[in-house]
């Protein structure tokens, strides 16, 4: 199991972080959209080695599926590509010394952080110590009961409502926001 | 060699973080703003499940965690596009210049 499980965790954050520069440094918008969508099958990999299937499932579903093609049809109902002139569109662009200085915050940052990780655990190399968990973990059986089993008692269950409210909240400003003026009858 | 550690799942979330980083301060075009929001969410989130497999194990709790951030995530797409329809309509393309002129004339 070891050295499988080893080999496939190189290889999908490989990918994974492969993808992510390639999506960063696309100039079409509609190719790095559709690259992200692919960067979330590695991701997905990840998250079933991490033995947490349903996550895995919900990637795709959830976040490719519905959010990511949400950008996509966004991205295909405005295409300003036309009304940039030659002129305007390279005064807009980012210049190499602009990039380089970006690069170098970008990378002092990421830096920054894993020293952080790398004080706090570097050196115990930890490799799930506690048993493995049991067959259910992380499947649709098991959080469900982590959550809606005792509802009076689970901090679960009351943080799950509240993120409901938040949705219907984002659909009521979103349609506001996009329904334009009103018109009186 | 082990490479399957809880330290080398946070360095690659922490990676995508950076690279994240690097295209929200670069790019100019909102939209590709948006994705590279969204590349830094995609880190944090691994970092969660790698916490719940490697640290609090037994328990599901940083894989409830992901499904609250997924739903931050989509609130957040559904709001910020609505938004930039909004500023596409008004000025007619959508750059970070658009947006930081705050409705005054150059």
């Amino acid at each position: 199991m070891g050295g499988l499980t080893d080999g496939l965790f190189v290889i999908l954050s490989g990918t994974l972080i492969f993808l992510s520069v390639s999506v960063v440094l696309m100039r079409n918008p509609v190719r790095a959209t559709f690259l992200l969508i692919f960067s979330f099958i590695p991701t997905s990999g990840l998250y079933i080695l991490l033995q947490a299937p349903f996550i895995g499932v919900l990637q795709i579903l959830v976040y490719s599926g519905a959010i990511l093609v949400l950008f996509t049809f966004v991205v295909m109902m405005i295409n300003p590509a036309p009304f940039i002139s030659e002129e305007e569109a390279k005064r807009e662009k980012a210049t190499g010394a602009q990039k380089a200085i970006v690069a170098l915050i970008a990378v002092a940052v990421t830096a920054l952080l894993i020293s952080f990780v790398h004080r706090a655990i570097g050196d115990e190399t930890v490799t799930q110590l506690a048993p493995a968990p049991a067959a259910p973990f992380g499947s649709i059986e098991s959080i469900g009961r982590m959550i809606f089993a005792d509802p009076l008692n689970s901090p679960y269950f009351l943080s799950f409502q509240l993120m409901a409210f938040l949705i219907l909240a984002g659909i009521v400003a979103a349609i506001n926001l996009a329904r334009g003026p009103r018109i009186d009858r | 060699m082990i490479t399957f550690t809880l330290t080398n799942t946070l360095y690659v979330s922490l990676i995508l973080v950076g690279i994240g980083l690097y295209g929200l301060l670069t790019r100019r075009n909102l939209m590709m703003v948006m994705l590279c929001v969204e590349i830094m969410l995609n880190g944090i989130n691994v970092s969660l499940v790698a916490f719940n497999y490697f640290v609090w194990n037994g328990t599901e709790a940083g894989q409830f965690l992901y499904m609250l951030s997924i739903g931050v995530a989509a609130v957040e797409a559904a709001v910020g596009l609505s938004l930039l329809i909004l500023i596409f309509k008004n000025y007619g393309k959508i750059t970070t210049q658009e947006i930081a002129r705050l409705g005054e004339k150059r």
